[in-house]
């Protein structure tokens, strides 16, 4: 006892330091989702890296595909985002069993959220996006925290790029603090003509793949953990169609 | 091998030679004790209809409640031992709740049903708390409505159709969906009463008289409003379950025609 009181501060938490337990890696990696007039666009980059420098894969999946109308994006840890969507696609095809219909878009989402909040107390390390086509045939986006708050918004973004591709998605999607007549030139594809009531232009489903693919560049040129490649889901009430893109590989 | 039947009955774990667990058997001649349960499905919706015994003059027949609401769309009638069918609406009201708080949408009627008997045939002897020792002696009519959301061809554009179910639950863990059904003492002269009579176009009001017309046939009390207990889960807009108040079954009765035999 006396020794320990000896002992400088600062010491003592390095000493406590070096014996703790860290059950948290984080495998980063950034997701985005945005919502269209009669689609869902999901992506995420393909890169599984380490809190360091190294690079653990260059192709590993961050989407599930849980129906024909619903899918699902997660980045943080890398073994916790894996078993819980297996969770996810376990509960929505015992709920096909049970109920003898597909899980609907808002009731996955609740699902999810109950999943992220029973483990309230020893967090699952996943930040998700969950996005679709929901019952009345309209296309809705869920962004969450690791703990199941969740709530529907017209672009998300989570993962290490997040905060990165946040602000590109409401300028370029939402035109936020944009005028109307400015039209955006990141992408050399044919760019949007036709407007909608509010005055800004819809952005038709081909170029906003090609804006996906262009936020996940732009976020894996600032952000180490981002890159290689870029693998985007676009939901429609036809179905999923899944694109592959390529991202820096460096 | 026991040496006969009577050996058999005891225990709920073992099948007899015959391929039978008599305890089932006896579970479901509980349910034809009980008094009389009627359901018939229309497209209008359904309506439920119990034979109340009134044992005492001094009971009161507001307290004896033998139509059960389990969630805002399903509701149920039972027949057979009172307490069993408490334990098991209750049980019925958790997973119609449960299913609300996982899914964030009503139970489908058929999906309640299965829960129900997934749970009543949680029986059996063993060390295991909170487990049944014997069958529940309790058939269910559940009745209920089902939401159904469709797409329309423009984005935002969507319909939303109501349709009635009426499920038949026994304690042997069938369920079984049905247009009408009679369940309880009277249920055989009730069933055959209700293949005459039923047709798919009938309107509520219609069934509501023919709800009483049965019940004064199989009923030993002449039909009264203190002894009859009625409710309709109704397809159409609005609220969907409603239990008849007294005034509103004496108005039924009134207007049904006495049979002649």
């Amino acid at each position: 006892m006396m020794m320990n009181q000896l002992v400088p501060h600062q010491d003592r938490n390095k000493e406590a330091k070096k014996n703790e337990w860290e059950p948290y890696i984080d495998n980063a990696g950034t997701c985005l989702g945005f919502t269209g007039e009669d689609y869902c666009v999901i992506a995420a980059d393909t890169r599984c890296s380490n809190d360091s420098y190294q690079i653990l894969s260059r192709h590993v999946t961050k989407i599930t595909k849980v129906t024909d109308k619903i899918v699902l994006a997660t980045g943080g840890m890398r073994a916790d985002y894996c078993t819980l969507h297996k969770r996810i696609n376990y509960q929505a095809e015992m709920f096909r069993y049970k109920n003898k219909k597909e899980i609907s878009l808002s009731g996955c989402a609740r699902l999810l959220s109950n999943i992220l909040y029973n483990n309230r107390f020893f967090p699952i390390y996943a930040f998700c996006l969950l996005g679709g086509i929901d019952e009345i045939g309209q296309p809705v986006l869920y962004s969450y925290d690791a703990i199941g708050s969740y709530g529907k918004s017209k672009v998300g973004a989570v993962g290490s790029g997040g905060e990165l591709v946040e602000p590109l998605l409401d300028s370029i999607i939402l035109r936020h603090h944009r005028q109307a007549s400015v039209v955006p030139t990141i992408s050399n594809e044919e760019l949007p003509t036709t407007r909608g009531e509010d005055g800004k232009p819809i952005i038709p489903k081909g170029i906003a793949i090609e804006y996906a693919h262009q936020a996940l560049v732009a976020a894996s040129e600032r952000d180490i953990h981002t890159g290689d490649f870029a693998e985007i889901y676009v939901i429609t009430k036809e179905g999923v169609e899944r694109h592959m893109r390529e991202l820096k590989a460096d | 091998m026991y040496q006969n039947k009577s050996d058999y009955d005891r225990g709920v774990n073992t099948f007899s030679p015959e391929g039978r667990i008599f305890q089932v058997e006896y579970a479901m001649e509980a349910v034809n004790l009980g008094t009389t349960a009627i359901g018939i499905q229309v497209e209008e919706g359904t309506l439920l209809a119990v034979e109340k015994k009134i044992t005492s003059s001094l009971l009161e027949p507001q307290s004896v409640d033998k139509i059960m609401k389990i969630d805002h769309h399903i509701a149920c009638a039972l027949a057979g031992l009172q307490s069993d069918g408490k334990t098991l609406v209750d049980k019925a009201r958790q997973f119609a709740n449960q299913h609300t708080f996982n899914y964030d949408e009503p139970m489908s009627v058929e999906a309640c049903a299965q829960a129900v008997c997934d749970e009543s045939l949680k029986f059996g002897e063993g060390k295991k708390k909170n487990k049944m020792s014997r069958p529940y002696g309790v058939a269910l009519l559940l009745a209920g409505v089902d939401e159904i959301i469709k797409p329309g061809d423009k984005p935002g554009e969507f319909s939303v159709t109501r349709v009635p179910r009426l499920y038949h639950t026994d304690p042997s863990g069938t369920y079984i969906r049905t247009d009408y059904k009679a369940i309880g003492a009277g249920a055989e002269g009730a069933q055959s009463m209700l293949e005459e009579e039923w047709h798919k176009g009938m309107t509520i009001k219609q069934c509501e008289e023919l709800c009483i017309t049965v019940l004064r046939q199989v009923m030993e009390n002449t039909v009264k409003e203190t002894n009859v207990e009625m409710a309709v889960l109704s397809a159409g807009p609005g609220a969907i379950f409603h239990p008849y108040t007294t005034e509103e079954i004496k108005g039924i009765i009134e207007r049904t025609p006495e049979q002649k035999l």
